[in-house]
């Protein structure tokens, strides 16, 4: 692909950190022909990148992220031509059912709201052609908002299908690196790591649950909390399922994978420790959403769950991601995708290319300014 | 629903967590005592009560050892729940368990862990086909249903394998063969511990007297240095290498596998205690300090679960657990904590040289032949993992997500340790710095209804 417009560094690029954001940032600067070094603290895809849930939606999006996600799914939609890979995107829809008449009506008010914004994606079905798109749903569903052509795709697969890309297109890839500090000299950037030193002009933090930790290295305090959200998998049953399922006003995320497991996720979060790589399992948490998942599905009863995990994630005040330049030149941030980045990973990726080489985004990033928690450092200190 | 709490609260009701009951309870503490079983005894004391009624004589005095431990621990006082899967240990202290369909959180002040050992894996070519299992496996059919099968073959090393074949002889039973993998090499590396197993003299004659009935009564095959298991669709023959290069072929539908126990770390590393690798007996065990406590103050691992001692050892670290706890609760138990140390060190006497004998050879550590199923859960052979190590897997956790071994309802139990050593065989990292599997929550499966009802009864 031939250099269109905007300047490319003379010096590899730094980017920080091995998930998806990373991993893609490196493919599409590759492509560009654009020298990259990713620094990753532990291995590709460790933390929330490789064990999310995998949902691919633009269903349910805050208003100012649906761009971005519109997008995206450009993206996925030739995810395979892109990466090299087979089956890496499961394209069928989305759907949040509503359970009771509170569901109903947030349904309703959600695609009334999403109408005057322009954005006719989302559409009602009613009761009769959801059992009928979805035999084993429990006969009390009301309805439920529905995308056509979401669907979810395996977290690690694809971040690891990213890393395998980039890197044959050039990209280079340390770990596990720790980025130790940064600091400015002269006109360039020193990244210090536990494994030596790089100059850089532009460094790239991509680092999620510790991207606030790498942001103050560069002078910027963008606060975000690193949680966990939990998943369970269960053992394998007859295929019923090849969408994705959600609840209205719950919390819900339910597929199938290709071997009969079933993925069961629902944003209630275990306990973090960053610092330690850790997470912890909360049993209430888990049963609160595996009991949604039996409001929807209640011939699962019997079925067996092997493992409950959870990835350690950034989360911002508002939800949405940190996405833009730094407050310094040569330092641009990609973080704090609060539990929903997986699918927004490959615009991502391309729109902090076109950062890095200064050329107008595809998407307009305003939303996700990280200006908008502009505190000075001595604010930050002076609580 | 309010938790019920409990001072004292025991994972499993073998001889550690009873003997734990016994000194918890004397001293006035309220104690519950979780099992996975439908009875009291954990393995190696499995339905003796059952048993007592009918004594069959071939299952051996040191079971019948355990029946005055298994009274004791019924009269003691602690709450018993049979029947039971805990399934995790939240940094809180809430047991997590399911019993009879519904999930509980129960808390305490202080945990025992004594949930014993399990097999180690023996991957050799053929051990996946019907008609093999494990040693163990065929000795809790005798315990618990009196079922067993003629002209079976007994594959590998380790008191538990001629514990079941003189069982097995004793109560009738044609065996086929004893194949005993032990070289010779072990015997000059275990000889120089000798003179220490003689502190135990009990068990040597113990063991005397098993090999010497099974030597009348079968067919003893020495110095096999490989074995392979072959069939269609069951096991018909094991023919095994002798160090000599010679092969003898035996033809049997039922062949049992053992090589040994380790440590169950499976509840312990999933509530993310310190663990090390043991080198004198290659396997994972906690970090505990000389009362059995682990990295954290207030769990504590009594018995086969924090190191292989054996059921003696196993009853008496369960004492000395519980007398530690119970000093810590006010009421010192000084003399007999060092009794029971003593007592502890006198009973693992016999362990360095019984290491040394049946320590496991790499030959049989490890699959032999690419197609070989290394996780049987998932399916994964030797070649499937041999081929996510070629693609970059550096790691036992990165293996996972290569090729699904480690994923299945064991939870790695039955191939953790062969691809740990095939990654760090691949890497050249020592086992220590390969580390193992991270273990998540339900340490055993329960179902989704089992973990809704935390919540309430399950939709309709």
């Amino acid at each position: 692909m031939a250099r269109l417009t905007g300047t490319a560094a003379t010096r590899p690029v730094v980017i920080i950190g091995a998930g998806i954001q990373g991993c893609a940032t490196a493919f599409f600067l590759s492509q560009r022909g654009q020298p990259v070094i990713v620094l990753e603290k532990d291995h590709v895809g460790r933390h929330a990148s490789g064990v999310n849930a995998g949902g691919v939606r633009r269903l349910g999006r805050d208003i100012a992220e649906i761009p971005l996600s519109v997008a995206s799914m450009d993206w996925w939609n030739q995810i395979d031509q892109l990466l090299d890979i087979d089956e890496g995107f499961h394209r069928q829809f989305y759907v949040k059912v509503a359970l009771d008449d509170a569901g109903a009506d947030l349904a309703s008010r959600r695609i009334q709201q999403l109408h005057r914004a322009g954005f006719q994606h989302e559409t009602w079905v009613d009761r009769d052609q959801l059992l009928c798109r979805i035999p084993h749903l429990t006969k009390s569903v009301l309805g439920g908002v529905l995308v056509e052509g979401d669907g979810w795709a395996l977290p690690w697969k694809i971040t690891r299908a990213f890393y395998d890309k980039a890197a044959a297109l050039g990209a280079e890839f340390r770990s596990p690196v720790t980025v130790t500090s940064i600091d400015k000299s002269g006109e360039h950037w020193q990244v210090k790591t536990d494994a030596g030193m790089i100059e850089t002009d532009i460094v790239v933090n991509c680092a999620g649950a510790w991207g606030a930790q790498i942001a103050k290295m560069t002078g910027d305090i963008l606060p975000i909390e690193a949680h966990a959200p939990m998943l369970v998998i269960t053992d394998r049953q007859p295929m019923f399922l090849q969408s994705v399922v959600g609840v209205m006003g719950g919390t819900l995320s339910f597929k199938q994978l290709d071997n009969g497991s079933m993925v069961i996720g629902g944003g209630k979060r275990g306990v973090a420790d960053a610092a330690r790589n850790l997470t912890q399992i909360i049993p209430a948490g888990l049963s609160s959403f595996v009991m949604t998942a039996g409001r929807v599905f209640p011939h699962l009863r019997d079925v067996a769950i092997l493992r409950a995990w959870a990835g350690i994630e950034g989360y911002t005040k508002d939800n949405l991601p940190i996405i833009g330049n730094g407050s310094q030149a040569g330092i641009i941030h990609g973080f704090g995708f609060s539990a929903h980045g997986f699918q927004l990973g490959p615009a991502v990726g391309e729109a902090l290319a076109d950062l890095v080489m200064a050329r107008q985004t595809r998407v307009n990033l305003t939303p996700f300014s990280p200006h908008r928690f502009a505190v000075s450092p001595d604010q930050a200190a002076g609580h | 629903m309010a938790n019920q709490h409990f001072q004292i609260v025991i994972i499993g009701a073998g001889p550690a967590g009873m003997a734990a009951a016994l000194t918890t309870t004397k001293a006035g503490l309220e104690t519950i005592v979780i099992d996975d079983q439908k009875d009291s005894g954990g393995q190696v004391y499995r339905n003796l009560q059952a048993n007592q009624e009918t004594s069959p004589a071939y299952l051996g005095q040191s079971y019948y050892d355990g029946a005055k431990l298994a009274q004791s621990f019924a009269d003691c006082g602690a709450v018993y729940r049979p029947d039971c899967t805990v399934w995790q240990i939240t940094d809180m202290h809430e047991v997590a368990l399911v019993s009879r369909g519904k999930a509980e959180l129960i808390t305490a002040d202080y945990i025992i862990i004594a949930t014993g050992a399990i097999e180690r894996p023996m991957p050799v070519k053929g051990w996946t086909l019907p008609g093999v299992m494990s040693v163990g496996g065929a000795q809790t059919l005798l315990k618990q249903a009196a079922l067993g099968a003629d002209n079976a073959v007994f594959v590998g090393s380790g008191p538990l394998l001629y514990l079941t074949a003189w069982q097995y002889i004793k109560a009738g039973l044609a065996v086929r063969a004893v194949i005993d993998i032990t070289s010779a090499q072990q015997w000059r590396s275990a000889i120089p511990f000798a003179p220490l197993a003689l502190l135990q003299p009990d068990m040597l004659a113990m063991g005397r007297k098993w090999l010497g009935d099974i030597r009348r009564n079968t067919e003893v095959i020495n110095h096999v240095s490989a074995v392979e298991i072959i069939g269609q669709s069951q096991a018909q023959t094991v023919s095994c290498t002798l160090s000599s290069g010679d092969k003898i072929d035996i033809d049997s539908n039922h062949i049992f596998l053992h090589q040994g126990v380790v440590p169950n770390v499976n509840l312990t590393m999933a509530t993310a205690l310190a663990h090390q690798w043991d080198y004198q007996a290659h396997c994972w065990r906690p970090v505990i300090d000389v009362t059995g406590k682990s990295s954290d103050e207030q769990i504590y691992i009594a018995g086969d679960g924090g190191g292989i001692g054996g059921a003696k050892a196993a009853a008496i670290a369960g004492r000395l657990a519980a007398s530690a706890i119970v000093a810590r609760c006010g009421m010192p138990r000084f003399l007999a904590q060092l009794y029971y140390k003593l007592r502890h060190l006198h009973y693992l006497s016999i362990r360095p040289f019984l290491d040394r004998l049946y320590f496991p050879h790499a030959h049989f550590r490890l699959a032999q032949t690419d197609e070989t199923i290394i996780c049987r859960c998932e399916a994964v052979s030797k070649a499937d993992v041999n081929s996510a190590l070629a693609s970059g897997a550096s790691g036992p956790n990165q293996l996972k997500a290569f090729c699904r071994a480690g994923m299945g309802r064991c939870q790695g139990r039955s191939c953790g340790l062969v691809v740990q050593e095939m990654i760090a065989s691949h890497t050249g990292q020592s086992m220590a710095e390969t580390g193992y599997y991270r273990l998540r929550p339900p340490v055993k499966p329960i179902t989704l209804a089992e973990l809704a009802s935390l919540e309430g009864p399950w939709p309709d």
